[in-house]
């Protein structure tokens, strides 16, 4: 949106102001203009015609609760929670300034509860040339994130921005650097005064070897170099154990490119960092990873492998659950996000695993016997996670001691999936997926309280097709089987969806747990979902019945408890 | 390209300032905590079912040997990980009704056990503390000045398992209406299953003892009752009695008796005292 010149007139506001004057009904639109000018200290700004470029955008989720005692829907008292939120950023030339509104009447079930509106996220940024500075809140990640990572996931609750400055800079070819000091936001929440007791600093550098060589530039070979550092300070206020108040985590990285060839190497350690997480142990932790892949037309191979051990690094050593994590440690395991797939999702255990995945994708060729008129993809998934096998030291505060290699007998988490998709012709395509899963459940009983004595072992398998009837509309159906003898037993699942593209679609579904051990929990959740899309924004309303369970991003996990009622999403962006 | 070379110097020396701590001596600091006459209660909230409470309880046990009398513990069993699950074999049911209310009004359960109140005063904006919190909240009120002084008195009848109370409270500085005393009954070393994580699977104890577990409130309710329906002067000596009637099932050499002031509007803990049922 152009705010040259900045008029609102009623009548003839265009469709983001009069968005912007729905939600925030005695704001002018202009004021946010000037916030943002004001933000900059760029007050000059007033006397040139151009006032710079707005953009943003929002959501907004809202439900309504009803006690469900047969699936353990708690009561809510207000009977309604929303969790909304407004980006606005404001760009001229080399300045940028942005902020996120954000309200919660109360937060939805399962994110950390808050009543309340406020403005956790501001900043203000400029970049000319060389140089690049933040003042506020800002996102931020080293390498893979393993010495630190601050993002935010809406959809998790998850929000673990620092609040301070940044410096980046790329002094010489090749060369990045990037310093930082703030402290972070906690668990979702907007006041300031919630703001990390720890303080974080680090500093971050990475080089592209032949960006700094006129003659490494040209050849196919390209690789990069990283090393970063972080600090937390917090003082130690415990009236028994000596605490240290200054704990350092660094790492070194390796990225090489060759054609479709990639690796990447990451190492770092951790020093003494006694938590609640660790329990107080003095052991330092250290992690390993390595990812790599190959890619050329039709084929593409990937294989990872990570180790860490005691590598839980908070803002806050008091800290737990996904509350002021500094770094972050990727999960190596597939993301599913069919439904019940994602009954077995895998949370990372920052104090110690041992994770291997491998993947295989092949396109076998269209016009031939088994790849059909237009070819058919096939997917190999594999991945394992093992617990290390630890000793305890005799001087409990030292922790324990473990071997490289991990516990093999022991699984944590073991995912071999397979998929096969096929368009059988211009209308119709389908996706077939079986998926053996062997899941340790008691990982997660401190989120759930589920009770288990063994490894869940399911199999699940999915079935999605898709016709397009003609045109615009296509009609999608799923079909979805999960067999366990473990935790609920198995389900079944189906799905119908009808799309009027791009405008509207409306969706219906129903899972069924026929196969829990408890005849009174054999129940259907039924959804129905309905949506329209009108130009950038997004309108779905629905219905129905949530199981509870747990949902993961990339290891990190929230507890969604099961819920009836209706549901309204908004979302757009201008 | 100066002025860049500046900012890239600039960058490093931030990450060299920010120097790390190594313990490699002593891990304990074995200083005395004189106290100036404050009592703290410690709610420890709790679970038979929850495998990380057993490292609360080691902490709480801990703080225990550092302030001896000066602290005074209450095990309160709370949300779903105190839940009685016959089929795993969680038979004893600690949970009640007081236990439930602060459940409702400080969600411990929801923050995650386990997690404490030292005094119900709210330390970084919140009052629920994660254990390794615990002993620099404390030592933090055992410094300050008392409000007031706590002296309790029983007498126990065992043919009728009554016992009687009487609580004297002397202020050392203005007490208002909203002072209420609550006193409450806790038993210890209760025996019951306890999960346990960080023992290998199946993970739990099966003779555990479970501590000055909060069995029930004497006063009225959970916030107890008034002390003065008016302003309370500074020297003011005030005595409240109470009768209770043990639980046939409780021992009485194992019970005791807590009392404390809270500041009705806040609930903060003023000041607490501690005193066995049986002598």
């Amino acid at each position: 949106m152009n705010l040259n010149p900045i008029v609102a007139v009623r009548g003839h506001e265009t469709p983001c102001q009069a968005l912007l004057r729905c939600f925030l009904p005695k704001v002018e639109v202009r004021s946010f203009a000037w916030l943002a000018i004001f933000l900059m200290g760029a007050g000059n700004a007033f006397a040139q015609a151009d006032l710079g470029q707005i953009h943003g955008n929002f959501q907004a989720d809202a439900q309504v609760y009803r006690v469900d005692s047969a699936i353990g829907a708690p009561d809510f008292p207000e009977n309604l929670g929303s969790n909304s939120y407004l980006n606005l950023i404001y760009t001229r030339g080399d300045l940028e300034a942005g902020i996120r509104y954000e309200a919660y009447y109360p937060t939805l079930q399962g994110y950390t509860r808050q009543m309340g509106s406020g403005i956790p996220y501001r900043y203000a940024r400029y970049r000319h040339k060389v140089v690049d500075v933040t003042a506020g809140t800002f996102y931020e990640q080293f390498g893979s994130g393993m010495v630190l990572r601050t993002y935010e996931e809406w959809g998790l609750g998850f929000d673990n921005s620092l609040d301070g400055v940044r410096l980046k800079s790329n002094p010489i070819a090749g060369v990045y650097v990037t310093g930082l000091i703030g402290r972070q936001r906690n668990a979702f929440s907007n006041k300031i005064e919630d703001l990390s007791p720890g303080i974080v600093r680090g500093a971050d550098a990475e080089w592209e070897v032949n960006a700094s060589f006129p003659r490494l530039d040209s050849i196919k070979t390209r690789v990069k170099l990283g090393a970063s550092f972080v600090s937390r300070y917090q003082k130690d206020e415990d009236p028994i154990q000596i605490l240290p108040e200054n704990v350092g985590i660094y790492g070194a990285r390796l990225n090489l490119l060759r054609g479709g060839f990639n690796l990447f190497a990451e190492v770092a350690t951790k020093i003494n960092d006694p938590s609640t997480v660790n329990n107080l142990i003095y052991k330092p932790g250290n992690a390993m990873l390595v990812q790599a892949s190959y890619s050329q037309k039709g084929l593409g191979v990937s294989f990872e492998f990570k180790r860490i051990d005691n590598m839980d690094f908070r803002s806050d050593r008091a800290a737990t659950f996904n509350n002021l994590t500094v770094n972050f440690l990727p999960a190596q395991t597939k993301q599913h996000t069919y439904r019940l797939p994602t009954l077995f999702p895998w949370a990372t255990q920052a104090m110690g695993e041992w994770a291997l995945q491998g993947e295989i994708a092949y396109k076998i060729k269209k016009d031939t016997k088994l790849g059909g008129p237009y070819g058919t993809t096939v997917a190999l998934n594999i991945s394992r996670i093992n617990a290390l096998d630890k000793t305890p030291t005799v001087d409990p505060f030292d922790g324990y001691t473990t071997p490289f290699m991990g516990k093999m007998d022991s699984v944590f988490f073991q995912d071999i999936n397979l998929e096969i998709t096929r368009k059988f012709s211009k209308s119709f395509k389908a996706t077939l997926q079986f998926l053996h899963f062997n899941y340790d459940q008691s990982l997660f009983k401190q989120l759930t309280g589920f009770s288990a004595s063994e490894n869940v072992v399911a199999d699940v398998q999915v079935l999605d097709m898709s016709w397009k009837v003609k045109g615009k509309h296509n009609l999608r159906w799923e079909l979805q089987h999960c067999y366990t003898r473990q935790e609920f037993g198995s389900w079944a699942m189906a799905l119908v969806e009808y799309t009027f593209a791009p405008k509207f679609f409306v969706a219906a579904f129903d899972e069924y747990n026929y196969g829990n051990a408890e005849e009174s929990k054999r129940l259907h959740y039924f959804t129905g979902t309905a949506g329209v899309n009108l130009d950038n924004y997004r309108i779905q309303f629905g219905y129905g019945r949530q199981r509870a369970g747990v949902l993961c991003v990339g290891g990190v996990c929230r507890l969604v408890p099961a819920s009836n009622g209706f549901t309204l999403s908004v979302s757009g962006s201008f | 390209m100066r002025f860049s070379i500046q900012i890239l110097v600039l960058t490093c020396l931030l990450g060299l300032f920010s120097a790390c701590d190594y313990i490699e001596g002593p891990k304990v600091d074995e200083t005395a905590f004189p106290s100036s006459g404050n009592k703290v209660l410690l709610e420890d909230f709790t679970g038979h079912q929850c495998g990380s409470c057993p490292r609360a309880h080691e902490k709480a046990a801990e703080l225990k040997e550092i302030f001896g009398e000066n602290l005074i513990i209450v095990g309160v069993h709370v949300g779903g990980f105190a839940d009685v699950d016959v089929a795993d074999g969680y038979l004893n049911d600690f949970k009640t009704p007081m236990g439930n209310d602060l459940d409702a009004y400080y969600a411990p359960y929801n923050e995650g056990l386990p997690v404490g109140l030292v005094n119900r005063r709210a330390f970084n904006g919140k009052p629920l503390i994660k254990h390794p919190n615990w002993g620099t909240a404390i030592s933090q009120i055992l410094a300050e000045d008392p409000k007031l002084s706590i002296d309790i008195q029983t007498a126990y009848n065992s043919t009728s398992r009554e016992v009687s109370i009487q609580t004297d409270m002397e202020y050392f500085s203005a007490g208002t209406p909203d002072h209420q005393l609550v006193v409450i009954i806790t038993e210890d070393s209760l025996e019951s299953k306890q999960a346990d994580y960080s023992l290998p699977a199946p993970s739990y104890i099966s003779s555990y003892k479970q501590l000055h577990v909060l069995r029930a409130s004497v006063t009225n309710g959970t916030w107890g009752e008034q002390i003065k329906p008016a302003q309370i002067f500074v020297g003011e000596r005030l005595t409240k009695t109470h009768t209770f009637v043990l639980n046939p099932d409780w021992v009485a050499e194992k019970c005791e008796v807590v009392a404390y002031v809270i500041d009705n509007t806040t609930k903060e803990v003023l000041q607490a005292q501690i005193a066995h049922v049986v002598h």
